[in-house]
């Protein structure tokens, strides 16, 4: 079996999560042949993990780099992308209820033109339409149009050859997985790490964009994510909080299965010692979506009942964290909480981490499945998390939950924990049978083959679903009544 | 109610009203809501609605488009650093830098003997643009943020260019003793075709570092040998005087690359491809604005144009300065015009009549530069050679034509603009093509370049008309 694993910013160019994650899975089945499609700024970064050798290529695509080079559009050509990207643009602002459907007759347009030539009309092209847009000047839409052109650049790659595609994220990493689809039949699954729909809009909003140009982004954004959740085969979010995001963006509540993370239970042995002093460690970036303020807060609320507590912070500060970073120390000061409060950097092995703590705790605003805490609950720590995102699901029985930004509640379930030695130890056992109960490794990699083979479509039977696809009776509507194919425009109007 | 939970409820529905008042839409709401914590339990439990988003559609459809609007704070990317080139006081002083040079050139180094000025003139026009192509390159690096990497391929361009210019002087030097008849170069050649293209790579380093006023220090040297040559007593070492400015430029260059490392991320073809095509352009601009020294060597019966002549081209010089300053104000008002306009016709006129504004605003000064000039070296002289008219008359509508030509790049033509400098350096070719069999005088020589220069002008003006209105990014 071939499947084509498709990244965007991940594997095997950068570290972290989903880079992890990735690995675990082309390495975990061996008999699976892979090819990477890793979607990167500029595709030249260099690589941060060796694939193993079942990876039979790597094909990196630089959505940030300058568009590929072909020979330009003719006249007739321009024209009909033109109305296509007015078309895509119409259905974005208009709404309604065929406006999904536009969205993707438009896209199915674009793809049968760059065959033709080179998209890098789209920089020459600012849509009629959207200057026409109440408040969205014409720098706006010179400015959507650049960005739209990096999110659909893959439109102008070749379609991956594989037996199914594996996106690791919804957005240009499903538009490689359905260019296959709609001209070989391919199938195509979506594993969603955080919510891609999420993730944009959030970086939207700190670019500083304008509103009304944040109006046409947000819009963007959802009708790209949706065709994604309408038509992938199947949508596996590692979280039920995912799943819940998914289904609200589009995808048949049916075609959603949620497959949570597996961790190596051998590499996370139960830790049956404790530390000498209570403590609290946490594990992960310091972030403000991590929350460390409510963190430092509530461990001052803590250290008035249990005076020689500690915390121990784990993980480096982000470029760009800096001043966040600061403000936490200047609180640790403010409070009165000096040497009880560490900053230790990064740490590896994690499990380090845990151990030098009695409870493991996480004060986030925002998760999607937090690893750390499926770590600390295989590791036998108990946790105290948030009420947010996958949180609660991956800490189980395993740990306490409190809401978020709520440094006294937060502060209770950690003095309740560090003074009832009992309940502690026996939240961290319920959380290692937790953990070992559904975030093994060998429990997800069976079920990523389960996922592989139920949507493995015998070869004869791809090339009926490929007859059916709709790229080959792709309509350019509006402008186009007489409902031929781009081809045949394209060839009329020459 | 307790306290604690009057206090949770404050909490969020002031969080609600944020994430409303801040949003376009409620799915951005609902996202904003789910990354300040709450979740559907809370929506549930103190808002009654069904989840978070149900909330934020509830909200923002029940309060419409009058709704309170806060947009969102932009989290600005950390500075990229100090090295990337700043617009300064000394920015606007680029035209007398660019000047100092040339007149400095044209007053202490005289060439006398065909092949050194031959010489001499080759290498001015290569190593401009090779400066051309560095600064290209090293403007990709700061296009990907990376200050650093620039500095990094600015110091080597600049030492391995020094290098190879020192190579190839001397090769050609060595050429020149053996091909031609010529005993007037010597070491001394060597050191001013090398000391030439240092300087220029000197410069060109200083410039795009945004380090103006040290090039300014630099050439003190040189501009105290030109004064004291202009009152009559002139030094007898006036070229270690030259040196030694070009020392300076290099130690500035130097220095101001210091904070230099790996780029962050290698260049494209593209970049390349772009800088080979700036180069290109530095060429053939070279080629075009040196054609009357080059027609004088290339011609029979070598002889110099007269200093009193030649002096026409300094304002031209002086006014690449003034064309630097109108682009960057053009590039803004441009982007004002972008982003005050939603009607793609409004744009086009506003757009035509801004470009005739800076059109004029380069020429008038340059073609009033020119004539007072002209008016001084009649003083001085006594007498205006009839040359100088047309001379100066061909480099206005020439130094306009360039000015356009860079209009045309920043609106990302450079390739029309490198076809229509072709022509122009065809015709100019043929000119000289042409000359050799029929000796041509040099009233006729400027004449050609003054028709060419025109015609170049006017295919530039009808491109950057059509162009200018097309709405297009200003980067």
């Amino acid at each position: 079996m071939k499947v084509a694993l498709v990244t965007e910013g991940t594997y095997p160019v950068h570290p972290g999560g989903v880079s992890t994650w990735c690995d675990q899975l082309v390495r975990g089945l061996p008999e699976v042949t892979f090819e990477v499609v890793a979607l990167t700024g500029s595709g030249r970064e260099p690589a941060d993990h060796v694939p193993p050798s079942n990876v039979a290529a790597v094909r990196r695509i630089g959505l940030w780099a300058p568009p590929p080079r072909s020979h330009p559009f003719t006249r007739s050509a321009t024209e009909i992308f033109a109305g296509a990207y007015t078309q895509l643009f119409e259905s974005v602002l208009c709404g309604g209820p065929q406006a999904a459907d536009w969205f993707e007759s438009a896209l199915q347009t674009m793809r049968l033109l760059a065959g033709y030539g080179s998209l890098d009309v789209w920089s020459r092209t600012p849509v009629p339409g959207m200057a026409t847009t109440p408040a969205l000047t014409l720098a706006d839409a010179l400015a959507v149009t650049d960005l739209v052109e990096h999110f659909l650049r893959p439109l102008q790659l070749p379609a991956p050859a594989a037996d199914l595609v594996h996106a690791t994220a919804n957005g240009p990493s499903v538009l490689v997985g359905l260019m296959a689809k709609w001209e070989a039949g391919t199938p195509v699954v979506l594993s969603e790490h955080g919510v891609y729909l999420r993730e944009r809009l959030l970086a939207t909003r700190r670019e500083g964009y304008s509103r009304a140009m944040r109006t046409v982004l947000v819009r963007f954004f959802h009708r790209l994510t949706e065709l994604g959740y309408r038509h992938v085969d199947a949508v596996l979010p590692v979280s039920d909080f995912n799943a819940r995001w998914a289904v609200r963006g589009g995808a048949p509540a049916g075609r959603v299965r949620t497959l949570h993370n597996g961790v190596d239970p051998g590499d996370l042995p139960l830790l049956t010692n404790e530390p000498v002093e209570p403590t609290l460690a946490f594990v992960g970036r310091i972030d403000p979506l991590k929350d460390i303020d409510t963190l430092v807060r509530a461990f001052a609320l803590v250290r008035g009942q249990v005076p020689a507590a500690r915390l121990r912070l784990f993980g480096g500060v982000p470029t760009g964290n800096e001043a966040y970073a600061a403000e936490i120390h200047r609180l640790v000061d403010d409070l009165g909480l000096g040497a009880a409060v560490t900053f230790e950097g990064p740490v590896s092995p994690v499990t380090q981490a845990f151990a030098a703590g009695h409870v493991v705790v996480l004060s986030s605003l925002s998760e999607g499945l937090p690893l750390t805490v499926i770590e600390a609950g295989m590791s036998g720590r108990p946790t105290v998390v948030t009420d947010v995102g996958g949180a609660p699901e991956a800490a189980g029985r395993g740990g306490l939950v409190v809401p978020p930004r709520d440094p006294a509640a937060f502060a209770a379930a950690c003095i309740h924990l560090l003074t009832h030695d009992g309940r502690r130890r026996g939240l961290g056992l319920a959380g290692r049978a937790h953990a070992l109960a559904h975030f093994t490794l060998d429990r997800f990699l069976g079920d990523i083959r389960q996922v592989y083979a139920a949507h493995t479509v015998a070869p004869d039977d791809r090339r009926g679903r490929a007859g059916e696809r709709p790229l080959q009776r792709a309509e350019v509507r509006r402008s186009d009544a007489e409902h031929a194919d781009v081809p045949s425009l394209i060839a009329a109007r020459a | 109610m307790t306290r604690h939970r009057a206090e949770h409820v404050l909490r969020e529905e002031s969080a609600l009203a944020d994430a409303t008042a801040s949003s376009v839409d409620p799915i951005e709401a609902a996202v904003v809501l789910e990354s300040a914590g709450m979740n559907d339990r809370v929506a549930r439990d103190l808002f009654g609605a069904h989840d978070v988003l149900m909330l934020a559609e509830r909200v923002m459809t029940h309060e419409g488009p009058d709704r309170p609007v806060a947009d969102p704070v932009p989290v600005r990317p950390e500075n990229a650093g100090g090295a990337a080139r700043r617009t300064t006081f000394w920015f606007h002083l680029r035209g007398v830098l660019y000047a100092v040079p040339a007149l400095v050139t044209l007053t202490l180094l005289p060439a006398v003997d065909p092949v050194e000025s031959a010489l001499v003139l080759g290498g001015l026009v290569l190593s401009w643009a090779w400066s051309y192509g560095v600064a290209g390159i090293a403007w990709a690096h700061l296009g990907n943020q990376d200050p650093a990497g620039a500095r990094r391929f600015l110091r080597r361009a600049l030492i391995g260019g020094v290098l190879l210019a020192a190579v190839v002087a001397t090769a050609v030097v060595y050429a020149a003793l053996i091909v031609t008849s010529t005993l007037q170069v010597d070491l001394l050649t060597v050191l001013l075709l090398t000391g030439q293209s240092t300087y220029l790579l000197a410069a060109a380093t200083l410039l795009m570092t945004g380090h103006e006023l040290l090039l300014l220090v630099a050439v003190c040297p040189a501009v105290a040998a030109l004064g004291l040559g202009l009152t009559g007593r002139m030094p007898a070492d006036a070229l270690r005087w030259v040196g030694a400015g070009v020392l300076l430029a290099v130690l500035f260059a130097l220095a101001a690359t210091r904070r230099a490392a790996r780029p962050r991320q290698r260049l494209g073809a593209a970049a390349w491809a772009t800088a080979l095509q700036q180069s290109c352009y530095g060429l053939l601009v070279a080629v075009a604005v040196l054609f009357p020294a080059i027609n004088e060597l290339v011609n029979d019966n070598y002889d110099a144009l007269p200093l009193s002549v030649t002096l026409a081209a300094l304002p031209l010089v002086v006014s690449m300065g003034i064309a630097e300053i109108l682009l960057t104000r053009f590039r803004s008002r441009m982007s004002a015009l972008l982003a005050t306009t939603s009607s793609s016709a409004a744009f086009a006129r506003s757009a035509r009549r801004t470009l005739l504004r800076y059109e004029v605003a380069f020429a008038v000064p340059l073609a009033a530069t020119s004539a007072a000039l002209g008016v001084v070296v009649e003083g001085v002289t006594g007498t205006l050679d009839a040359r100088y008219g047309l001379l100066a008359g061909g480099y206005v509508v020439l130094g306009t034509a360039i000015f356009t030509a860079m209009l045309l790049n920043l609106l990302g033509r450079g390739r029309r603009v490198l076809a229509t400098l072709a022509a122009t350096v065809a015709a100019l070719v043929a000119f000289e093509v042409h000359a050799v069999s029929v000796t041509a005088t040099d009233t006729e020589a400027l004449a050609w370049l003054a028709i060419v220069a025109t015609v170049t002008l006017v295919v530039h003006l009808v491109l950057v008309r059509r162009y200018v209105a097309v709405p297009v990014s200003h980067r």
